[in-house]
């Protein structure tokens, strides 16, 4: 994991975490390397990137916080056995991943992601392509969301 | 003198008919929001697919006048649907809607022949700035 990785995802998931939860409330901290798997809290999002860099990020969640931006980012009533709902929490990973790539190409590294999984349930473990993880917490008014960064360079 | 009608909504044409438009996009959530968006200015929504295939069968079924595409999708993805969409139609308006503002996709994008290209997350002045702008040339 290079660190020159860790500051473009950890802006890509602020910028867009704030664009939806708009009291400021957002706060990225305990950015630590740890074993890479996570066990599902409730609901967790994955993805998965290829090209220069491998790996998958993926964004754990119990399932208060799933719900709660899945209203902030729509309009309606979320509820996980609704497909709109899921498509949403996809969405949210989708961008976050999508301006992760866009920032890594401006540093010359060129960067595909999958569309989005989403994994809803408990007692549930996702392993990561790599054992080394970039694990970070956001805490926000509406909960706590925990992300996995898994990545190496294809280049070394 | 009479008065230019300033309140006309976007989605109308000087013909006076409401543009057509085919939402590509495999994630419910964006399906919704630009038929939204679209909707609020008057567009007509002529349909939606949630892959390139599909938006390639509807393209020739409905000829809509705008197609918003999405680049990563299952069966057949964006830009291989663009590209199949301007050899059926050279004239075919395709503004491509993506999360991944990489320069080398948006040259990719335009070169196979996109007329532009909108960033999500989605922000209602710029996506109907940018269908208007396509719609208008």
């Amino acid at each position: 994991m290079r660190l020159e990785y860790i500051k473009p995802f950890t802006e890509a998931a602020y910028e867009i975490f704030a664009s939806y939860i708009v009291d400021g409330s957002i706060d990225v901290s305990n950015i630590v390397l740890e074993d890479g798997f996570v066990p599902v809290s409730g609901v967790a999002l994955t993805s998965t990137l290829s090209g220069d860099v491998v790996g998958n990020i993926v964004i754990d969640m119990p399932v208060d916080p799933a719900l709660s931006v899945v209203e902030l980012m729509g309009d309606g009533q979320a509820d996980m056995s609704n497909k709109l709902t899921v498509s949403t929490l996809q969405e949210l990973l989708n961008l976050i991943a999508g301006l992760f790539v866009t920032k890594l190409e401006s540093s010359g590294i060129n960067v595909n992601i999958s569309p989005p999984t989403v994994v809803y349930g408990q007692n549930a473990k996702i392993f990561t392509i790599s054992f080394e993880a970039l694990h970070i917490k956001i805490n926000t008014s509406i909960g706590g969301f925990d992300v996995l960064v898994a990545i190496e360079s294809e280049k070394e | 003198m009479g008065e230019v009608n300033s309140n006309v909504s976007d989605g109308i044409g000087e013909h006076g008919k409401s543009f057509r438009v085919l939402i590509v996009d495999d994630s419910a959530f964006v399906l919704k929001q630009l038929q939204q968006i679209l909707v609020s200015e008057q567009y007509t929504i002529a349909g939606t697919a949630e892959n390139g295939e599909d938006a390639v069968k509807l393209y020739k079924e409905l000829k809509p006048d705008l197609v918003t595409m999405d680049i990563t999708m299952p069966k057949l993805d964006g830009i291989s649907a663009l590209q199949k969409i301007m050899e059926y139609d050279k004239s075919a308006k395709v503004v491509v809607v993506s999360a991944l503002g990489k320069e080398d996709m948006v040259k990719k994008a335009l070169l196979a022949g996109a007329k532009n290209y909108i960033t999500k997350p989605l922000d209602r002045k710029k996506v109907l700035e940018h269908v208007k702008m396509v719609l208008r040339k």
